[in-house]
C-alpha cells in the first residue's frame, strides 16, 4: 500500500471528481449549487494538506514526488481553492448550472498535477492533456456568448497544433535516444546535440512548449481565450495553467535535455527577450481589462522563462519563486475584476474610473497586485523579479537582464493607466453605494493581498525550499 | 532604534488606512502626531550619535541568506544629516497641508509611505534594501501628483515615474554589477566595499550608476521630470519631492557610486562636472525666464542640485563637504519655497508673477518668509546656503578654477531671478483684487518659522553639521587620495 502513498493528493481530487459528479446528479438542482463549490473546495483543501504532509517518494519511477512536484502542486491547488471561491456566485451571473463546470476545474487541476510530478514523456504528455483539454472547454463555457466561443476555439486549435508539435518532437527524441524516461533520456542524449534528429526534436520541443506557456510568436490564442473565458476561468488559465506549463518545461529542458542546454539556451533568451518587449508593447493600446492582463501575463511569460535561461540552481529557484509570487498577484487582480463584472457587467477599462473612490479596498488590491505585477517594493512582484534579475545576471546574459528591467519600466505605463482610472479618474458608472463583493470573494481578496506582501517582504519563504527542490533536482 | 525610525512613519500610514473615512480630520492628526514622533525618534539618535568614523546603530538580520541579502540599517554622518533633514521636512510638509484637501485619508497614507521609503534609504547598508526603499520612495509620487496635483498633473505624474523608474533600471543594473564583480555574492554593503574592483569595471560602471542616480539629482539633461513634476504636485509633495528625493540621487552617487568605484569616480569626475555647470546656470537662466512662481522654485533646484552635483564632481574634500551640506540647506530652503508658494497660491489662486505685486501688505509672514528664502537661495551670508556654496566653490577654485569661475555666474543670475520675484510679488503697488487676504496662520506660521530657524541655526554655526558630514568626507577623501 505504501507503494501508492505518493500518489494519495491525486486520488484524493479524483475521488472529489466522482463525488462532485455524484451530487450533481442526485441532488436537487436549487440545493446542489452551494454543496458542489463546498464539496470541490473540500477536496481540493485536503489534497493541500495531504501534499504538504507527504514525504519525498515516488512510483515505479515514472510518478515522483519530489521538492518542484510539492511546491507546484501546492501552487496548483492553492490556485485551484482560490478560483473555486471566487467562482462561487458565478452561477447567479450565469444563470447556468455549474457541475460540469467544477468538474471540468478539478480534472484541469489533475492535468497539472500529473504533469508537476510526472517522470516519463507518456506520463507528462497524458497529464498535459488532461490539463489543457478541460481549459478548452472551460473557456468556451458560455456558448451564448461569441467571444467565449471564439476564444475556445482558437484555443482549441493552437492548443492542438502545439500539443501536435511537442508530441512529434518528443517522438524523434524518442527514436534517438531510445528511452522515454527523463532520467534515461538524459544520459543518452550526452554529446549529441549535432544531430539531426536531435536537434529537429529540440526545436519541436520548444515551439510546442512556446505554444503552452505563451511565448511570442506562440502566443496568439491568448488575448482571444483571456478574454472570451469567464473571468474565474481566465484567472485559472493565467496562473496554473502557466505554472503547469512552466514545470514542464524545467522537467524537460533542465531535466531530460539538460545536455543541450547551450542549444535551447540561445533560443530560450530570444524568445524571452521578444516575448516580453511585444507582451508589453501590445498590452499599452488596450481599453479591456481582462485583454490588457493577458497580455501582460505575455510579458510575464517572457520573464519567466529567463530563468530556465539561467539553468542554474539559482535561476530554477527563481523561476519557481516567481510563480509562487505571480499566483496571488494575478489572482488578487482577476478577483477585482471578478466583482466589478459582477457589478457593473463589463471589464472595459472605463469601468473602472473611480473605484478607490466607491470601493476603497478594492481599489487598494487592484492597485497593489498590478503594481506587484509591474515589480514595485515591497510587493512580490519586485522580490521575484529582483531574485530573477540577480540569476540571469550572474549566468553573464546581461543583455536580457537591461531589456528586461527597461521592460518592466515600460510596463508600469499600461498598469499605471489602469491605477489613473481606479485613483484618479472621477467615478462613473460605478454604484454609489459601492461595489458589493460576496464572502467567497473577499476571501479571495483578502488571502490573495497577504500572500503579495507576505511573499515580498519574507521571500525565505519560499525561496529556501525552491532551492533544495531544485539543488535536489539537478 | 534605526528600525523604529521607519516604522513610525508606515504604522502611522497602516493607521490612516483604517480610520473611519466619514471623519476627515483625523488623517491629519494621525500624521502630524506619526511625523512628530518620527521627528523626536530622529533627534534622539542625533544626540545619541557618536562623533566618530563608520556606522553605527547597526541592526542587521538576514532576510535571504542564499542570495547574501541582508535586513541591515546602519547610520554614518552623512546619513545623519539626510534623516535629520527628512524628518524636519516630512513633519513641517504635513503642516504645509493641513487645510485644504481632498480624500486626505489616502494623500497623508501615501506620503507616509513615501517617507518611510526616504527613511530607509538613507540607512540601508544592503543594497538589495537601499534598491527597494529607492523604489518605494519614487513610486507613491504617480499618485501624489496624479490626483492632488495642479494644471498638466497627469503628463507630469507620468513624465516623473518613467523618467525615475529608467533611471533605477540603469541602477539596479549597475547594483548587479557590483554584485556579481569579483569574489563572494553578498549584497552587504561592507562586503561589496572590501571587494577590489578592476580599474576597467569601475571605469564602465560608473557612469552607469551615476546617470541612474542622477536622474532623481536631477542631472542635465536628465532633469526634465523635475521643473514639470514640482510645478504640478501638491505643497507638500513638492517640498518632499525637491527637498529630499532629490537627494537621494546624490546620497546614492556618494554612498554606491564613489564610495564603491573611487577609480571610476576619479576618471569620469571632471567630464560629469562639466554637465553640472549647465545644470546651475542653465537653471537659474531659466528661472529667471519664467512667468510661473512654482517653475521659477522648480528651476532654481535643478540649479541648485548643480551645485551639490559639482561638489561632487570635484572630489575635493572641502567641496564634498559643502556638497553634503547643501544637500541639507537646499532641503530646507526649497522646503520653505515650496511650502511658501502653495500658501500664497491658497489666498491668490494665481501663480502668474505679473498677476501678483504688493502682498506684503496683506501678508507680513508669508513676505518675510519668502525674503529669507530667497536670501537663502543667493547665498547671503549668516545662513546655510551661504556656507554650503562657499564651500563647493572653494573646493571647485582648487579642482578646476574655470568650472568654479562659470558656476558662480550661476549665482549672479540667482540672485536677479530671486530678487525679481520677491520685488515682484511682495512690493510694488498694491492690487485691488488682493484686498481683504490674510497673512499665514498659526499652523503655517509653525511650519514656515521651523523651516527658517533651521536655516538661521545651521548658517550661524555651520559646525554643527559639518562636523557630522566630516565624517563620512574624510574616510571617502582618505580613499581616494591612496588611489595610484
Amino acid at each position: 500500500m505504501t507503494a501508492w502513498l505518493p500518489l494519495l493528493p491525486e486520488f484524493i481530487i479524483v475521488a472529489c471528481l466522482g463525488a462532485v459528479l455524484l451530487a450533481d446528479l442526485l441532488l436537487p438542482r436549487d440545493r446542489s449549487r452551494r454543496v458542489l463549490a463546498g464539496v470541490a473546495l473540500a477536496g481540493t483543501l485536503l489534497a493541500l494538506v495531504a501534499v504538504a504532509a507527504l514525504p519525498d517518494g515516488s512510483f515505479g519511477g515514472v510518478y515522483a514526488a519530489d521538492g518542484v512536484a510539492r511546491l507546484v502542486k501546492i501552487l496548483v491547488l492553492a490556485a485551484l481553492g482560490l478560483v473555486v471561491l471566487s467562482a462561487w456566485t458565478w452561477d447567479q451571473t450565469w444563470k447556468r448550472p455549474m457541475g460540469e463546470f467544477w468538474f471540468l476545474l478539478l480534472s484541469a487541476g489533475l492535468g497539472m498535477m500529473v504533469l508537476a510530478s510526472g517522470q516519463e514523456l507518456i506520463t507528462l504528455y497524458i497529464g498535459l492533456e488532461l490539463a489543457t483539454v478541460p481549459m478548452v472547454l472551460l473557456t468556451a463555457y458560455c456558448p451564448a456568448d461569441r467571444k467565449s466561443a471564439e476564444g475556445g476555439l482558437k484555443f482549441l486549435i493552437l492548443a492542438a497544433v502545439g500539443s501536435g508539435v511537442l508530441l512529434f518532437g518528443l517522438s524523434l527524441l524518442y527514436a534517438a535516444a531510445g528511452a522515454t524516461r527523463l532520467a534515461d533520456l538524459a544520459q543518452a542524449l550526452v554529446g549529441r546535440s549535432l544531430e539531426p534528429m536531435v536537434v529537429i526534436g529540440l526545436l519541436c520541443v520548444l515551439v510546442g512548449l512556446g505554444f503552452k506557456v505563451a511565448l511570442v510568436p506562440f502566443h496568439l490564442w491568448v488575448p482571444d481565450a483571456y478574454e472570451g473565458a469567464p473571468t474565474p476561468v481566465t484567472a485559472f488559465l493565467s496562473v496554473a495553467s502557466k505554472t503547469a506549463g512552466f514545470v514542464l518545461a524545467l522537467r524537460l529542458l533542465a531535466g531530460a535535455f539538460a545536455a543541450l542546454s547551450r542549444e535551447w539556451g540561445m533560443v530560450l533568451a530570444v524568445l524571452a527577450a521578444a516575448t516580453m518587449t511585444l507582451g508589453n508593447f501590445a498590452a499599452i493600446p488596450q481599453t479591456n481589462l481582462k485583454r490588457l492582463l493577458a497580455y501582460s501575463s505575455v510579458a510575464q511569460a517572457g520573464y519567466l522563462i529567463m530563468g530556465l535561461v539561467a539553468g542554474d540552481t539559482l535561476g530554477l529557484s527563481a523561476l519557481l519563486y516567481y510563480l509562487a509570487a505571480y499566483l496571488p498577484t494575478n489572482l488578487a487582480a482577476f478577483a477585482v475584476v471578478i466583482a466589478i463584472e459582477q457589478a457593473s457587467g463589463s471589464t472595459d477599462l472605463a469601468a473602472y474610473a473611480g473605484l478607490a473612490q466607491r470601493s476603497p479596498r478594492l481599489g487598494l488590491v487592484l492597485m497593489l497586485a498590478l503594481l506587484s505585477l509591474a515589480g514595485i517594493p515591497p510587493l512580490a512582484g519586485f522580490t521575484a523579479k529582483f531574485y530573477l534579475f540577480t540569476a540571469v545576471f550572474g549566468q553573464g546574459y546581461v543583455w536580457l537582464v537591461v531589456l528586461a528591467v527597461l521592460n518592466s519600466a515600460l510596463s508600469l505605463y499600461y498598469y499605471l493607466r489602469v491605477i489613473r482610472a481606479v485613483y484618479i479618474q472621477p467615478p462613473e458608472r460605478l454604484p454609489a453605494t459601492g461595489v458589493a463583493v460576496a464572502w467567497p470573494l473577499a476571501l479571495v481578496l483578502t488571502a490573495t493581498l497577504i500572500g503579495i506582501l507576505l511573499l515580498g517582504v519574507f521571500p525565505g519563504l519560499v525561496v529556501e525550499s525552491a532551492r533544495q527542490a531544485v539543488q535536489h533536482l539537478l | 532604534m534605526l528600525s523604529l525610525i521607519l516604522a513610525i512613519p508606515f504604522a502611522a500610514a497602516l493607521v490612516i488606512m483604517f480610520l473611519p473615512r466619514e471623519r476627515v480630520t483625523w488623517p491629519r492628526w494621525v500624521a502630524l502626531a506619526g511625523t512628530l514622533v518620527g521627528l523626536a525618534a530622529t533627534l534622539s539618535v542625533w544626540f545619541r550619535f557618536q562623533l566618530t568614523q563608520g556606522f553605527q546603530f547597526l541592526e542587521t538580520a538576514p532576510l535571504l541568506p542564499s542570495l547574501g541579502i541582508s535586513y541591515s540599517l546602519a547610520l554614518d554622518g552623512m546619513g545623519l544629516a539626510m534623516i535629520l533633514l527628512t524628518a524636519i521636512i516630512i513633519f513641517t510638509g504635513v503642516l504645509a497641508s493641513w487645510d485644504h484637501l481632498e480624500r486626505p485619508q489616502e494623500f497623508f497614507a501615501m506620503l507616509l509611505v513615501l517617507v518611510t521609503g526616504v527613511f530607509g534609504v538613507f540607512m540601508a547598508r544592503d543594497l538589495f534594501l537601499f534598491f527597494l526603499f529607492y523604489e518605494l520612495a519614487v513610486l507613491p509620487m504617480y499618485l501624489l501628483i496624479g490626483i492632488w496635483g495642479t494644471g498638466r498633473k497627469e503628463y507630469s505624474a507620468m513624465k516623473l515615474t518613467l523618467y525615475l523608474l529608467v533611471g533605477s533600471a540603469l541602477m539596479l543594473v549597475g547594483l548587479l554589477a557590483l554584485y556579481f564583480s569579483g569574489e563572494g555574492r553578498s549584497f552587504y554593503l561592507p562586503d561589496i566595499a572590501a571587494k577590489a574592483f578592476t580599474p576597467g569595471f569601475q571605469k564602465l560602471f560608473f557612469p552607469v550608476l551615476f546617470l541612474g542616480f542622477g536622474t532623481l539629482a536631477g542631472f542635465w539633461p536628465f532633469h526634465t521630470w523635475s521643473p514639470d513634476g514640482h510645478a504640478s504636485a501638491p505643497t507638500a509633495v513638492s517640498m518632499l519631492h525637491a527637498g529630499v528625493l532629490m537627494k537621494l540621487g546624490a546620497f546614492g552617487i556618494l554612498r554606491i557610486g564613489v564610495e564603491l568605484l573611487p577609480q571610476g569616480a576619479q576618471f569620469w569626475a571632471p567630464w560629469l562636472g562639466l554637465f553640472t555647470l549647465v545644470n546651475i546656470v542653465y537653471g537659474s537662466l531659466v528661472a529667471m525666464a519664467q512667468t510661473d512662481l512654482k517653475y521659477v522654485v522648480a528651476y532654481s533646484s535643478v540649479s541648485h542640485m548643480g551645485i551639490v552635483l559639482l561638489g561632487i564632481c570635484t572630489l575635493h574634500p572641502v567641496a564634498l563637504n559643502g556638497a553634503v551640506l547643501q544637500m541639507f540647506s537646499h532641503g530646507i530652503m526649497t522646503g520653505l519655497f515650496f511650502a511658501l508658494v502653495g500658501m500664497v497660491y491658497g489666498r491668490t489662486h494665481t501663480r502668474i508673477i505679473p498677476d501678483m505685486g504688493g502682498l506684503a501688505k496683506q501678508m507680513p509672514f508669508l513676505a518675510v518668509a519668502f525674503t529669507v528664502g530667497g536670501l537663502v537661495s543667493l547665498g547671503l551670508p549668516g545662513f546655510s546656503g551661504f556656507v554650503a556654496e562657499l564651500l563647493v566653490f572653494m573646493g571647485a577654485f582648487r579642482v578646476h578654477p574655470v568650472y568654479a569661475a562659470i558656476a558662480v555666474t550661476g549665482i549672479l543670475f540667482t540672485a536677479i531671478y530671486v530678487l525679481r520675484v520677491v520685488q515682484k510679488i511682495f512690493f510694488g503697488p498694491v492690487r485691488e483684487s488682493f484686498h481683504g487676504l490674510t497673512d499665514a496662520n498659526g499652523v503655517e506660521k509653525t511650519c514656515l518659522a521651523i523651516l527658517m530657524l533651521v536655516m538661521l541655526g545651521v548658517g550661524v554655526y555651520p559646525a554643527s553639521l559639518l562636523r557630522v558630514i566630516n565624517l563620512t568626507v574624510e574616510p571617502l577623501t582618505a580613499l581616494l587620495r591612496s588611489l595610484p
